[in-house]
């Protein structure tokens, strides 16, 4: 076989692979994108850029394995990398209160609120995405990868590169930031317990 | 009103939720519930946040260009 046809194989499938394998993740993988940067034109640069990547090192992707992860991954890094610190970030968190969130692995409190399920269950799409679209970036992509994508732990924590406890206790602290805002909303628009 | 074990119901029922717990933690832990209303209570509540997450939040609507521009790109570069 001449080394053209051999090359031409090559690329036929490589293309194989990225359509049966990448492509159909495409619309989480925008919603991913779309969710960190939460600017539309960010988003479809991201999610461009992550698949460029992959096709790139395509021969480093094992046929069979999770692909979507892997995808995730190379996304989340595209966007540490280029995008994070010029995306509309609301919230900034305290540096103070990420360092010491991110250097313990033990599980605090449950933060105490007034927060009701039915309060919960009244609430509509706008409430419960603008209370988590305020959640610092980090907070944010724990709750989008467990609640949204249905990662497992284990698989978090290989999109992250971070330990698995750490994925444990940042969920946690997302989620208890998640109920802080949603409570705070429920107070400000007049939610309240009827059994008071 | 507070559990005698929170850290360990934390835990425990984060792992429930995800459904990340094995079989008989899962059981112990609902059998925990029926004995502990500070559990109940929190279990419910994290599980109608979870849930309000999944159904209600925005989805945020591809582009349709995308998917073209995307295979165009791949075409130049292949």
């Amino acid at each position: 076989m001449s080394e053209a046809s051999n090359s031409q194989n090559t690329n036929f499938e490589k293309q194989r692979v990225f359509d049966k394998e990448f492509m159909p993740h495409i619309n989480s993988m925008y919603n991913f994108a779309y969710r960190l940067t939460l600017d539309e034109d960010d988003a479809k640069d991201l999610v461009q850029e992550t698949y460029l990547k992959a096709f790139r090192f395509i021969n480093s992707f094992e046929e069979g394995t999770n692909a979507k992860a892997w995808l995730f991954r190379i996304l989340k890094n595209s966007f540490i990398n280029n995008f994070r610190k010029k995306s509309k970030q609301p919230a900034k968190v305290d540096y103070q209160e990420v360092e010491s969130y991110y250097n313990s692995e033990k599980v605090d409190e449950n933060i105490t609120t007034d927060l009701r399920v039915e309060t919960v269950q009244h609430m509509i799409g706008d409430e419960i995405t603008n209370a988590l679209n305020s959640l610092a970036v980090d907070f944010r992509t724990v709750i989008i990868l467990c609640d949204l994508e249905g990662f497992t732990y284990e698989e978090m924590a290989k999109i992250l590169d971070i330990p698995i406890g750490t994925v444990r206790s940042r969920l946690h602290r997302a989620r208890n930031l998640l109920k802080d805002k949603l409570n705070s909303y429920a107070q400000s628009m007049g939610y309240t317990d009827k059994r008071k | 009103m507070k559990c005698d074990d929170n850290e360990k119901c934390l835990k425990l029922l984060q792992l429930v939720l995800d459904g990340q717990a094995s079989e008989s933690d899962t059981k112990e832990f609902m059998a925990h519930l029926d004995k502990c209303m500070a559990c109940y209570n929190e279990f419910n509540l994290n599980k109608s946040i979870k849930e309000a997450v999944i159904q209600k939040v925005n989805k945020p609507s591809m582009p349709t260009e995308l998917v073209d521009q995307i295979n165009s790109k791949i075409a130049e570069v292949a």
